[in-house]
């Protein structure tokens, strides 16, 4: 396939994004694309183009089923497995206990013993878990401030934790501290968004490339956190006043209620 | 593209399915899936075929949602490339025939000819009379020729290729293809157009 000249790629390219080419011809098309960058701009701009007449397609309802499925071959096929094999794991115990109660090895008093220490072990967790309060908590308590409300560590692209946001219960402050520097760029900003559920992202403030920040926020954590699961921030047009993102997104995290 | 799921937020959420989040994966499927699904039922002409290929298309997103770059394209552009390049592959292979299709064009070729060819109320032809106007694009898309314009209707909304459309259409191959080229070219002025146009007003306003 000869991809010298520019029209030729031009030409490609669109016939690409149409669906014109042959199997053959399209996937050495995609062959050649994976190491060229002008093969690829090409094949998008053609994209962007051409799927701007998929706006006038009626959309269709799938079946629920379909979500079922996909969550089934993504996620629930490994839970279901695992659960199965917890479950297989308790049986095989279980049997072995009888087995070995049957045959004599393990008599009464013996699993009497193992059974009162089992209790206690699992007393001792109960209190761990569910009555004792956390570090933080301890510490907090003693400063006499309350806890933490909502954190989130945001991650750049390559996953390098890169943000530390943090607000403290009922508060009407977020923390934000940057554990490694944003690059630096004249023609940009960086404004951290909140993504809810459901609904549009909101801004949460500006931040700057390095160092720690407090954002003052419009009413308490709780009333403006509960329904958002991530934070994300973008890189956007210096002076930009946007109701929506705009950019593109830098980092992003879970934004997580600690209590 | 206001049609559409807002680009933001549907780019914030890949990215964070490129992380595993599984929740933000939901909600891309939330708000694309009856889009998507509504453009592979156009072009494979059978919802059980569609809705596999939406399947395969999701497990894709979730695979290969860190090959997506929000500085490069727009999220709906990616996720609808996604599925049309698996609703031509279906196509190709001959896994799904889209019956509706054939029947379609058949019956107004058999019993219009050519003139029924012309009327844009027949169903592909309709779609890109409407996404014209909703583009915008109408005065510039009106000075293109209607075998032009049927033969990339038939492209793009049913994924023929040039040899089908020619089947259908009843012309020569050798007369479609330079069809699809001109469309292909008329498009890219109007729409290129469109934007230098939006472009230049949207700098009017912010000055």
């Amino acid at each position: 396939m000869r991809l010298a000249s520019a029209t030729i790629v031009e030409h490609l390219a669109s016939q690409y994004a149409l669906g014109q080419l042959s199997p053959l011809v399209r996937r050495r098309f995609e062959h050649y694309a994976k190491s060229r960058a002008d093969l690829r701009a090409a094949v998008m701009r053609w994209q962007e183009r051409l799927h701007s007449l998929a706006t006038s397609v009626p959309p269709v309802l799938p079946t629920p089923k379909l979500w079922q499925r996909i969550d089934a071959q993504l996620f629930g096929g490994v839970e279901e497995a695992n659960r199965a094999r917890s479950l297989r794991d308790v049986w095989r115990a279980q049997w072995e206990l009888i087995r070995l109660f049957f045959s004599g090895q393990l008599t009464p008093i013996k699993l009497a013993v193992v059974g009162a220490i089992g209790a206690v072990f699992a007393v001792l967790a109960m209190n761990l878990i569910f009555v004792l309060p956390n570090f933080d908590e301890i510490v907090t308590l003693k400063r006499g401030v309350l806890p933490q409300s909502y954190v989130g560590i945001l991650r750049d692209s390559k996953e390098a934790a890169t943000l530390l946001a943090s607000s403290l219960r009922q508060g009407t402050k977020l923390t934000v501290k940057l554990l490694k520097p944003l690059p630096n760029e004249t023609d940009r900003q960086y404004r951290m968004w909140a993504i809810p559920n459901d609904g549009a992202p909101f801004s949460v403030g500006l931040i700057p490339h390095h160092g720690t920040t407090t954002l003052v926020l419009p009413a308490a954590s709780e009333t403006l956190f509960s329904k958002v699961p991530w934070w994300v921030v973008f890189a956007e047009p210096i002076g930009s006043a946007s109701a929506a993102p705009t950019g593109f997104p830098v980092l992003s995290g879970h934004c997580v209620k600690l209590w | 593209m206001t049609h559409y799921a807002p680009r933001a937020e549907l780019v914030a959420h890949l990215a964070l399915v490129a992380r595993g989040d599984r929740v933000a994966f939901a909600r891309v499927y939330e708000l694309t899936h009856a889009r998507l699904l509504g453009l592979a039922v156009r072009m494979l002409g059978s919802r059980a075929a569609a809705e596999n290929v939406l399947y395969e298309s999701f497990v894709c997103v979730w695979k290969d949602a860190s090959d997506y770059n929000a500085t490069l394209t727009q999220p709906m552009t990616w996720l609808i490339s996604i599925v049309r390049d698996r609703c031509l592959d279906v196509l190709r292979s001959g896994e799904c025939i889209p019956e509706s299709h054939v029947k379609s064009i058949a019956g107004y070729r058999d019993t219009l000819t050519l003139e029924a060819l012309v009327d844009e109320s027949c169903e592909p032809f309709d779609l890109l009379a409407k996404a014209i106007e909703l583009a915008h694009m109408r005065t510039c898309m009106e000075t293109l020729d209607v075998s032009a314009r049927q033969s990339l209707a038939l492209a793009y909304y049913q994924g023929l290729s040039s040899g089908e459309v020619a089947r259908q259409l009843a012309s020569p191959v050798r007369s479609v293809r330079p069809s699809i080229r001109r469309g292909l070219h008329q498009l890219k002025r109007c729409i290129d157009t469109v934007d230098a146009t939006d472009r230049n007003r949207d700098a009017k306003h912010s000055e």
